[in-house]
C-alpha cells in the first residue's frame, strides 16, 4: 500500500457570460451570428479605440462570486496581458492578475466518501480572444464576433483528488452558474472551458510534478483526459522516473496526451496594469442589492424539497438538478394533492420521456397544473394508476389531448356500486378461497383481485379492490 | 493680408459683416497651404475637396446666422494621430499605411459640432516618438520661422501649420510635451489639458496614461475656444472626467491675477542655454514689475522626471503599438510562417525610435524586471505629484521654461537620449497629470522664437487662461 500514488487535482474555469453586450463594447454577445458582424473598432482593437466595462459583466461575475461563497474585493484592477496572437486584436488580452475580483469561495460536492469542499482559489473577469476555425486548405479564418465577450476565470485549489471529484465539481459549478442565469455552460459552444492541472504523490507527502491538461471540451474529456493522464504519470514513477512539468494536449480520438509545451516555453506575459480602465471599486450596497436578486441554489432547494413536500432525498436530489425542472415540479405542486406521487411521476414518467427524446422539460407539451389535476385524479382513486400511466403515454405519443383521453377513461371507468356488485359475486362464487384466507392462507388474496380485475375488465384499481377485499373478508385467523 | 493670420474672433467679425465668407477662409488657408508646404512639410493629408464643400455648407447656414458657434468656418488642422473618419490616420508611421478611420475621434465630432473645417492632417514623429518632428515616415517638418531648424516635436506640423497661416489652429497631442515644446519653437500657443479632461476616445495611444489631445493657437482666446470645445466628459472614454467646463467668458477675465508663481530650484541645477534663460528671466520681471508674487519651491524629485517618463512611456508604447501586426489593417509584409510575418512586418512597419522604444519597453515590463523599473518608475511618478501638490499649497502656479535649449538645427542631432532631455520640464506635467500651458516670449538667434510654461493643479485650466491672457495683453508674445 506504502506505493499507493494519489492524484491530485485542480482545474482552471472560464465561463462565458450570457451578457447582452461584450464586455468593452456596444457589440452584441451573440453565438452562431454570421462572422464580422458583431465588431467594431473596440473589439477590433483598430487605433485610437478605448474599452468600457461593461457593468452588467460585472454584476454577473459578482453574482457568481456571491453564490460561492467568495470574499468579493471592494478594489480589483485590470491588467494587460501581452502576447502576439492573430485572435488578439489588441497584441494584448484585458484580464485580472494580482487584485482578482474575488477570492476564496468553495462549492460542496458529494463523494462516494461523504462530502467535500472544493476551495477556489480566485475568480476574474477577462475578455474573450476571436476564434480561428482552420479551413481544410490550411488557411485560418479568424471571427472577431467573439472578440471581447466577458469570461469568468475561475481557478481551484487542489483539492481534487479523483477524476470523478473533478467531473462531479464541474456538473455542480454548470448546475450553479445555470441556476443564476449567468451562462448556459454549453461546452460545445465554448460557453464552458476547462483545463486541469494534475499530479501525483503518496498521500501525506508534498505535491508531485504538475501537467497542464488542455483541450478537455467535454465533461466526459475531462473526466478521460485525466484518467489517461493519472495511468501515465504513474507509469513514469512507479519506473522511477521523474514527471516534467509541461502542457499536454488530450486526443480524444486516439485517447492520449500529448506535449504541447514544456515549462522553459512559457510565455512572459508583461502583465501591467490596464491604463485604459479605472480600478474596479464594487460598493457594499451593489453587493447587497445583488443577494436580493441571487435565486435559491440547487442544494437548499434540495433541503426545502425533502422538507416542505415530504418527498424523498434523491428524488428531490433528480428534481434540483434543473432549475426549470424544479420550478415545474414546484407549479405542479401547487395543485397536485400528492406530493410523492407527483415527484414520482416527474422522475420516471417525464423524465423518462424527455432524456428519450432529448428533450428539455420547457419543450413539454404538457402544463404542470393539468399534470397536477390529471394526478389528482389518481391519488383519489378515480384513475388507477397503471390506467394513468396509459394515458399519459398516449398523450404524448400520439399526440393526443390528455383531457380528452382523461374524460374518455373516466366515463369507462367502474362506479363504486358496479364494483361493489362484482366484488360480492366474486366472493359467494369463491368461499372456499376465502375460507383458506381467514385460515391463515393469505396468499389467496392475489388469486381474487385478480378474479374481480377480469370481471371488471380492467376498468377497477388493484388498490382499491385489494382494500375492499380486505374489508369484506375480515383479518386471517392466527 | 493672409486671412488665417487672423484671430478666430477677427474671422468672426468679418464673416458677420459678410465681409467675407467662410469659403474665403478656407481658400485663404488652402492657398497658404499650397505656397509653403514644400518648404515647411507640415501636412500628411490635405481634405481639400471636403474643405471647401464643408464651406459651402457652412456659407448656407451662415447666411441666416446672428452668432457664431465658437469654431464656425474656421481651418482647422488636425494631428495625423487623431481619427478623422474617411480618411487615413497614419501617426507618420509606414506601419499604418492603408488604414482607413471608421469613426471620428470624439475630439473631432466637437470641433465639427462648433462649426469648425478640418483642413487636413499634419505631420508629426512617429508614433508621436520624438522632440523634433524628424522621426517622421514622410520626412521632417520645417520651423516656419526659420527653415534650417526644427519645429519640435512631436506636433510638429501642428505647430507650424498654425505659425505658417497654413490653418487658424490645430489639435496636438501631448504626452510628454509634444503640444508646448513645438509650439514654443514655433511662436504659438499650446495647451496640455489635465490628464482626464479631454477624451482620448479616437487617439491613437502611446503611452495612454500620459496622453492628452489639446490645441495649439495663435492667441490665448483661440486656444480657449478650442479648448472649451473639446473638454468635457465622454463615456467613450473610462479615463474622461466627468466635471463641468468652465465658459470662454470664465477662461478669460483676466482682472484677478494676484497670482504667486512658484520657481522651482531644479532650475537652478539645470543644464539651461543662456539665450533661452535670458529670456525666461525676462518673463518673471514681467510678472514681477506687474506685482505678481515670485516664489522659490522645491521640488527634489523632479530632477528623475526624465528617467521616470521614459520608463513608463516605453513600457506602455510596447503595449499600445502590440496591434500593429499586419493581420487587420495597415502595412504588412508577408513570409512564410505567421511568426515571421510578424517579424518582417514589425522590422519593416516601423521607424527606429519606435523599434528603440519598443524594445526599452518590452524590456522593463519583463518577467524580473517590472519592479525594479515599471513599479518603481510609478512609485517615483507618485513622489514628483506629491511635490507639487505640496508646492500648490504655496503658489497658484509653477513656471518653468518649455526646454532647456532653442530648436535644433535640422539633422544635427543623432544622440536619442540627448534629445530626451528636450523633456525635461514638460513631462512633468504629463506624469503629474496637471495642466499646462505655453506661451511665447519673444525671438532669439535666427529669428527663432522661445516659450515658456504655466502649470496648474489638475483642472484648473481657468488659472493658466487668465494669466496668459494677462500675459498676452501686458508684455505680447514678441514675434514682431
Amino acid at each position: 500500500m506504502e506505493n499507493k500514488l494519489e492524484p491530485v487535482i485542480g482545474l482552471e474555469i472560464h465561463i462565458q457570460l450570457n451578457t447582452e453586450t461584450k464586455l468593452f463594447c456596444k457589440c452584441k454577445n451573440e453565438y452562431g451570428a454570421t462572422p464580422n458582424t458583431h465588431i467594431c473598432p473596440v473589439c477590433l482593437g483598430y487605433p485610437g479605440a478605448l474599452p468600457v466595462l461593461n457593468e452588467e459583466a460585472v454584476r454577473l461575475a459578482l453574482k457568481v462570486a456571491l453564490a460561492l461563497h467568495a470574499d468579493i474585493h471592494k478594489l480589483s484592477r485590470f491588467y494587460r496581458k501581452n502576447y502576439f496572437y492573430p485572435d488578439l486584436p489588441k497584441g494584448y488580452q484585458i484580464t485580472q492578475y494580482t487584485e482578482s475580483l474575488a477570492t476564496g469561495g468553495y462549492i460542496e460536492i458529494e463523494t462516494s466518501k461523504g462530502y467535500k469542499r472544493i476551495r477556489l482559489e480566485r475568480m476574474n473577469i477577462e475578455e474573450e480572444a476571436a476564434k480561428s476555425i482552420h479551413t481544410d486548405t490550411g488557411e485560418v479564418l479568424l471571427d472577431y464576433n467573439r472578440s471581447g465577450i466577458p469570461l469568468l476565470e475561475m481557478v481551484t485549489l487542489p483539492d481534487m483528488n479523483s477524476p470523478e471529484e473533478a467531473r462531479t465539481f464541474l456538473e455542480k459549478l454548470r448546475l450553479i452558474l445555470r441556476y443564476l442565469e449567468v451562462s448556459e455552460c454549453d461546452m460545445e459552444k465554448g460557453e464552458l472551458r476547462v483545463d486541469a492541472n494534475i499530479s501525483l504523490r503518496k498521500p501525506g507527502e508534498k505535491l508531485g510534478v504538475k501537467v497542464e491538461l488542455k483541450n478537455l471540451n467535454s465533461f466526459k474529456s475531462v473526466y478521460d483526459g485525466l484518467n489517461h493522464e493519472i495511468e501515465r504519470q504513474k507509469k513514469i514513477l512507479q519506473g522511477g522516473g521523474t514527471v516534467i512539468q509541461e502542457t499536454r494536449l488530450w486526443d480524444e480520438y486516439k485517447k492520449e496526451t500529448r506535449t504541447m509545451r514544456v515549462k522553459e516555453e512559457a510565455h512572459d506575459y508583461r502583465y501591467f496594469p490596464e491604463p485604459d480602465l479605472p480600478p474596479l471599486v464594487v460598493r457594499d450596497t451593489e453587493i447587497e442589492e445583488l443577494k436580493k436578486t441571487l435565486p435559491e441554489l440547487p442544494d437548499e432547494k434540495l433541503k426545502r424539497f425533502v422538507s416542505q413536500y415530504n418527498i424523498g432525498k434523491d428524488q428531490a436530489r433528480i428534481l434540483s438538478l434543473n432549475k426549470n425542472l424544479a420550478d415545474y415540479f414546484e407549479r405542479a405542486a401547487q395543485v397536485a394533492e400528492d406530493k410523492r406521487l407527483l415527484a414520482n411521476w416527474i422522475n420516471v414518467e417525464i423524465l423518462g420521456y424527455l432524456n428519450e427524446n432529448n428533450l428539455g422539460i420547457q419543450e413539454f407539451r404538457i402544463h404542470a397544473e393539468e399534470l397536477g389535476e390529471f394526478l389528482n385524479y389518481v391519488s383519489r382513486g378515480k384513475l388507477s394508476y397503471n390506467m394513468a400511466k396509459d394515458i399519459f403515454k398516449k398523450t404524448l405519443y400520439n399526440e393526443e389531448s390528455l383531457k380528452h383521453l382523461l374524460e374518455e377513461a373516466l366515463s369507462s371507468t367502474i362506479s363504486s356500486q358496479e364494483l361493489e356488485k362484482i366484488i360480492n359475486k366474486v366472493l359467494e362464487e369463491n368461499q372456499e378461497l376465502v375460507e383458506k384466507f381467514r385460515n391463515g392462507k393469505t396468499g389467496v388474496l392475489g388469486a381474487l383481485i385478480g378474479k374481480v380485475m377480469k370481471e371488471t375488465r380492467g376498468r377497477a384499481d388493484a388498490r382499491k379492490v385489494k382494500e375492499i377485499l380486505e374489508s369484506k373478508i375480515g383479518s386471517p385467523k392466527t | 493680408m493672409e486671412l488665417s493670420s487672423l484671430s478666430i474672433g477677427e474671422l468672426h467679425e468679418k464673416l458677420l459683416r459678410r465681409e467675407i465668407r467662410v469659403k474665403d477662409i478656407v481658400e485663404d488657408s488652402l492657398k497658404s497651404i499650397e505656397k509653403k508646404e514644400d518648404q515647411i512639410n507640415a501636412f500628411i493629408e490635405v481634405f481639400r475637396d471636403e474643405a471647401l464643400e464643408r464651406a459651402r455648407e457652412l456659407d448656407i447656414i451662415l447666411e441666416e446666422k446672428k452668432n457664431l458657434p465658437l469654431l464656425f468656418g474656421i481651418p482647422i488642422a488636425i494631428k495625423d494621430n487623431i481619427n478623422v473618419k474617411g480618411h487615413s490616420t497614419t501617426c507618420a508611421s509606414r506601419i499604418l499605411l492603408g488604414y482607413k478611420s471608421l469613426y471620428h475621434a470624439t475630439v473631432v465630432e466637437r470641433l465639427l459640432n462648433e462649426g469648425a473645417v478640418i483642413i487636413g492632417k499634419t505631420n508629426m514623429d512617429e508614433f508621436a516618438m520624438g522632440a523634433t518632428g524628424e522621426y517622421s515616415y514622410f520626412g521632417p517638418t520645417r520651423n516656419p520661422h526659420n527653415p534650417e531648424f526644427s519645429p519640435g516635436g512631436s506636433s510638429s506640423g501642428s505647430a507650424a501649420a498654425v505659425a505658417a497661416f497654413e490653418a487658424v489652429a490645430s489639435l496636438g497631442s501631448d504626452t510628454g510635451g509634444s503640444i508646448r515644446l513645438p509650439a514654443a519653437y514655433c511662436g504659438v500657443v499650446g495647451l496640455k489639458p489635465t490628464y482626464g479632461r479631454v477624451s482620448r476616445y479616437g487617439l491613437v495611444a502611446f503611452a495612454s496614461s500620459l496622453d492628452q489631445i489639446g490645441p495649439i493657437a495663435k492667441s490665448v482666446e483661440d486656444t480657449a475656444r478650442l479648448f472649451v470645445t473639446i473638454a468635457g466628459y465622454d463615456p467613450m472614454d473610462s479615463t474622461s472626467m466627468n466635471l463641468e467646463v468652465p465658459t470662454i467668458e470664465e477662461l478669460l477675465s483676466s482682472e484677478d491675477v494676484k497670482f504667486t508663481l512658484g520657481i522651482p530650484d531644479v532650475l537652478d541645477e539645470a543644464n539651461i542655454e543662456e539665450s533661452v534663460g535670458k529670456k525666461f528671466d525676462e518673463v518673471l520681471r514681467f510678472f514681477e514689475r506687474e506685482g505678481l508674487k515670485l516664489k522659490r519651491i522645491s521640488l527634489p524629485h523632479i530632477k528623475y522626471s526624465v528617467e521616470v517618463y521614459h520608463l513608463i512611456v516605453t513600457s506602455e508604447a510596447s503595449s499600445n503599438l502590440a496591434r500593429y501586426d499586419g493581420v487587420r489593417y495597415g502595412f504588412r509584409e508577408d513570409a512564410d510562417t505567421l511568426e515571421n510575418m510578424y517579424i518582417k512586418t514589425r522590422s519593416q512597419g516601423f521607424g527606429p525610435e519606435v523599434k528603440r522604444r519598443i524594445m526599452l519597453g518590452t524590456f522593463a515590463l519583463s518577467h524580473g524586471y517590472y519592479d525594479a523599473y515599471y513599479l518603481r518608475a510609478l512609485k517615483v511618478r507618485r513622489l514628483i505629484k506629491n511635490d507639487f501638490l505640496e508646492a500648490f499649497k504655496d503658489v497658484d502656479l509653477v513656471i518653468l521654461p518649455v526646454a532647456p535649449s532653442p530648436p535644433p538645427r535640422i539633422g544635427e542631432t543623432t544622440d536619442p537620449v540627448s534629445l530626451y532631455f528636450l523633456d525635461i520640464f514638460t513631462s512633468p506635467a504629463n506624469l503629474t497629470g496637471f495642466p499646462a500651458i505655453s506661451l511665447p516670449s519673444g525671438r532669439m538667434e535666427f529669428n527663432l522664437p522661445t516659450g515658456f510654461q504655466l502649470i496648474a493643479p489638475s483642472f484648473r485650466e481657468d488659472l493658466l487662461f487668465k494669466i496668459a491672457s494677462f500675459y498676452e495683453k501686458g508684455h505680447g508674445f514678441g514675434l514682431h
